[in-house]
């Protein structure tokens, strides 16, 4: 059980002073960091803040670690982060070869915290941008988003296992969420009047609609094609 | 400067033969240098509805197979100066030329001539593949039915795919009565959908089935509303710039097609 009080919160002027421990293992000042953000979730509640983080003398993956952690969690919005403190300290006088030690110890556990946290909120997907009209006959297939910067046309086909964004008109096949059971996928377009639109395991045909940006997401298993306006963004982050 | 233009459409029966022996003899009127390349091979009939099917002797696989010289299989139509026809064979099938075969005839005539008119079979294998390969811009044509704007976007994508960016459209066997009325596509959507240059309208005409089984092209008619059509197209393909013909005499359609044009620069 790692000592709670490796990382302390303290209220700055502008914003949000984290004081990290300087002898602990890494590992354990993440687990600690976390658990402290989960208890004060009330106190946060969606506020925006600044941070800045003191105390240890920090290497580049651990850097990364904290950062990648603030992207992933989902308590508090942070609107800028302090230049970690490079203040020199006692610790950095250990010897190459047993920094090295620390590090790889540190770094696959540490890398299993972020992984354990990242995988129920996966923020990070990959793109296909596709340039112009995708024509009849014409089909993308991604593991991850597409946006089509075009028409797509009847006969055309476009799959992607998370969200697709058309800049253009929806006049042939678009399955979201394709191949998986992510309930949040959804459809943007400028005017949907598709063939069939599917969102995971769903398929329905779409009706006629008028040409305005319009958004298609799920919701208690029923397809739901709507004008996009403040309303349904706000339906879809929830 | 000489050209290889592909008509093609995907879709069968829209006229593309019929626009390939027009627009040819057009531009052989023109004062160009023109031969038609029927890559219809085994289904041959440009040299039908050109008049010429009992002047044949060799064909284009005869030429592939270098059974003779280009020269002796060029058919020369005696009614149009510097218009020639290089027929497909009737006995073979598509696949007894290659995409590389045909590309080398293409440019072997690169020289003598101005135009180089290849008409496309219908579909997109072997055949397709084959008469695309040597072209340096296409036509596609298309009817204002959804099944032949469909197919002629499925082309589109092909060409593209080809490494054919010169693509244009002519919109065939246009009835604007039925488009008055919203029984027929409209120009506009069919431009909407295909979002290519539109090079021409040619309105549905009943000359233009006498013609074909006269053996003469429609333009040599200068009465025919399609043969002006196809004269214009020509004349575009020449670069003159050619105003839209004024399908029906109204205000509203004239503004129509000048949105098209407009849209089309």
């Amino acid at each position: 059980m790692p000592n709670d009080n490796l990382v302390i919160f303290k209220g700055e002027v502008d914003g949000l002073l984290v004081m990290l421990d300087e002898e602990a293992r890494f590992e354990d000042l993440l687990r600690c960091f976390i658990k402290k953000l989960e208890q004060n979730k009330g106190f946060f509640d969606g506020a925006k803040i600044v941070v800045r983080f003191k105390g240890r003398k920090l290497g580049e993956f651990e850097k990364e670690c904290i950062i990648e952690l603030l992207a992933t969690q989902n308590i508090v919005e942070i609107v800028f982060l302090h230049p970690f403190d490079d203040e020199a300290t006692e610790r950095l006088t250990i010897t190459p070869k047993e920094k090295k030690k620390i590090v790889k110890n540190t770094n696959s556990k540490a890398a299993a915290i972020i992984n354990a946290r990242s995988k129920d909120k996966p923020r990070i997907s990959n793109t296909y941008y596709h340039a112009g009209i995708l024509r009849s006959g014409q089909e993308i297939v991604q593991d991850g988003c597409i946006v089509v910067m075009g028409d797509v046309n009847p006969g055309a086909v476009v799959k992607a296992s998370e969200n697709i964004i058309i800049l253009g008109t929806l006049k042939g096949r678009a399955f979201a969420g394709d191949g998986n059971d992510n309930k949040k996928s959804f459809i943007i377009s400028y005017g949907i009047n598709a063939e069939q639109i599917g969102i995971t395991n769903h398929i329905v045909n779409s009706p006629r609609t008028k040409m305005c940006a319009q958004i298609a997401y799920i919701d208690k298993e029923q397809i739901y094609i709507k004008e996009i306006d403040f309303k349904s963004l706000q339906n879809m982050i929830e | 400067m000489s050209e290889v233009i592909v008509l093609t459409s995907g879709k069968g029966g829209v006229g593309k033969t019929t626009s390939t022996a027009n627009i040819g003899t057009a531009l052989s009127m023109l004062g160009k240098k023109v031969v038609l390349v029927d890559a219809d091979i085994g289904l041959r009939n440009l040299d039908v509805v050109m008049g010429l099917e009992n002047r044949i002797v060799y064909d284009l696989v005869d030429v592939v197979e270098a059974r003779c010289r280009l020269k002796q299989a060029l058919i020369k139509d005696k009614r149009y100066e510097g218009l020639y026809l290089l027929p497909a064979a009737q006995t073979r099938e598509k696949d007894a030329v290659t995409p590389q075969q045909m590309k080398k005839l293409c440019e072997s005539m690169k020289g003598d001539f101005d135009y180089i008119v290849v008409d496309c079979p219908a579909g997109i294998e072997q055949g397709f593949k084959n008469a695309i390969a040597g072209a340096d811009k296409a036509i596609v044509v298309t009817t204002p039915e959804v099944s032949a704007v469909r197919d002629a976007d499925r082309i589109i994508g092909l060409l593209l795919a080809n490494q054919i960016k010169d693509i244009h459209l002519v919109i065939n066997r246009v009835r604007m009565n039925m488009v008055k009325k919203g029984d027929m596509m409209a120009m506009d959507d069919v431009v909407e959908i295909l979002a290519i240059n539109l090079i021409g309208v040619v309105p549905d005409d009943e000359s233009i089935v006498i013609t074909t089984n006269k053996g003469e092209p429609a333009v040599s008619v200068n009465s025919s509303a399609a043969g002006k059509a196809f004269n214009n197209i020509a004349r575009r393909i020449d670069g003159q710039d050619v105003p839209f013909m004024d399908l029906e005499n109204t205000d509203k359609l004239m503004d129509k097609l000048k949105k098209i044009f407009g849209f089309a620069q």
